[in-house]
């Protein structure tokens, strides 16, 4: 990602990389205020993203977006709103209405969190994304505040009573990525 | 948007200010605190380090994005504004004032030339 980021020049197409992961927790670059876990038995992964700590797990599907922020002309306030649209949208196919929180970043759905993001700008080119719970193991998200809220609960597709498989909701959210992408260039050139 | 005439802008939306000395402040222009949104975290150069004209020298969190931070001169940083550690706010809510991120001693004035004025910058974001 880094290495691809790095490398890639003006001429290089924009990548989205659709993966899960096994259990691990993520730091963001800026550390300040973040209590670290308290189980061992997951590695602790550090990153250059923005955010504070996360968990990403098999069950969750996260999405890297390795755009040229310049060609798409998006600056990172509406590359942000962008990707919580495309989880608004991809909730919205399985009937579940979900909620933006102003200055926190994320979706959620009744006051819990289903979905994260973070991200890395380097000359003019993203790098992470996010990540959407589906139908994983919530409990090592218990030993963390995540994204650095005390006391934030999380969920999942499932527990909202979706039934979807993982595999689905992964060629859901990246159809919508596309889109959702496209839509976000065009009013950028308005 | 407001982009004083004192300040010597950079391509990478940061500027300068020339101070007795051939020192400078450096910080982030309006545009730039405008498209990153609400900042949180500063990551700026320490205190006896070079910055290089064109180069990152730190990065910038808003929004929960790490953006780099470009410096628009070479040279050595004399002073940090530390404010900015407790009240990152400032990058949005004075970014050419209490925003200003560090004061530097330049080592080539001739880099100040490179840099555009308010107007040539004015245009270079299309306003």
């Amino acid at each position: 990602m880094q290495e691809f980021t790095s490398s890639r020049d003006t001429d290089t197409s924009d990548e989205i990389w659709l993966t899960e992961h096994p259990p691990v927790y993520t730091l963001g670059l800026n550390r300040r205020g973040v209590s670290l876990p308290l189980r061992s038995d997951i590695p602790l992964v550090e990153t250059d993203r923005g955010g504070k700590i996360t968990y990403h797990g098999p069950g969750q599907v996260v999405v890297y977006l390795l755009l040229d922020l310049n060609r798409l002309n998006l600056a990172v306030k509406p590359l942000v709103q962008c990707i919580e649209n495309i989880v608004v949208e991809a909730l919205r196919i399985y009937q579940v209405e979900a909620e933006l929180i102003e200055d926190a970043p994320g979706v959620y759905v009744g006051k819990r969190k289903i979905a994260s993001l973070g991200l890395r700008v380097k000359r003019g080119c993203s790098y992470h994304g996010f990540s959407l719970n589906v139908d994983m193991d919530l409990s090592p998200f218990s030993s963390i505040d995540p994204c650095g809220f005390k006391g934030l609960e999380v969920t999942q597709l499932r527990n909202l009573g979706v039934s979807a498989a993982t595999d689905e909701v992964t060629t859901q959210l990246a159809h919508l990525c596309e889109r959702q992408i496209s839509f976000a260039q065009l009013k950028g050139f308005l | 948007m407001s982009y004083p005439n004192e300040c010597h802008y950079h391509k990478e939306h940061t500027w300068l200010i020339l101070q007795p000395n051939d020192e400078a402040l450096i910080g982030i222009t309006f545009f730039a605190q405008d498209t990153l949104g609400d900042i949180v975290e500063l990551g700026g150069p320490p205190k006896g380090s070079m910055v290089s004209c064109g180069v990152s020298c730190g990065t910038v969190e808003s929004r929960k994005t790490v953006s780099d931070l470009i410096s628009p001169a070479t040279g050595v940083v004399l002073e940090v504004n530390e404010n900015l550690r407790s009240e990152p706010f400032m990058l949005n809510d004075d970014p050419y004032g209490k925003g200003w991120i560090v004061r530097i001693k330049l080592s080539n004035l001739g880099e100040i030339e490179m840099l555009m004025s308010a107007e040539e910058y004015r245009k270079n974001i299309g306003e």
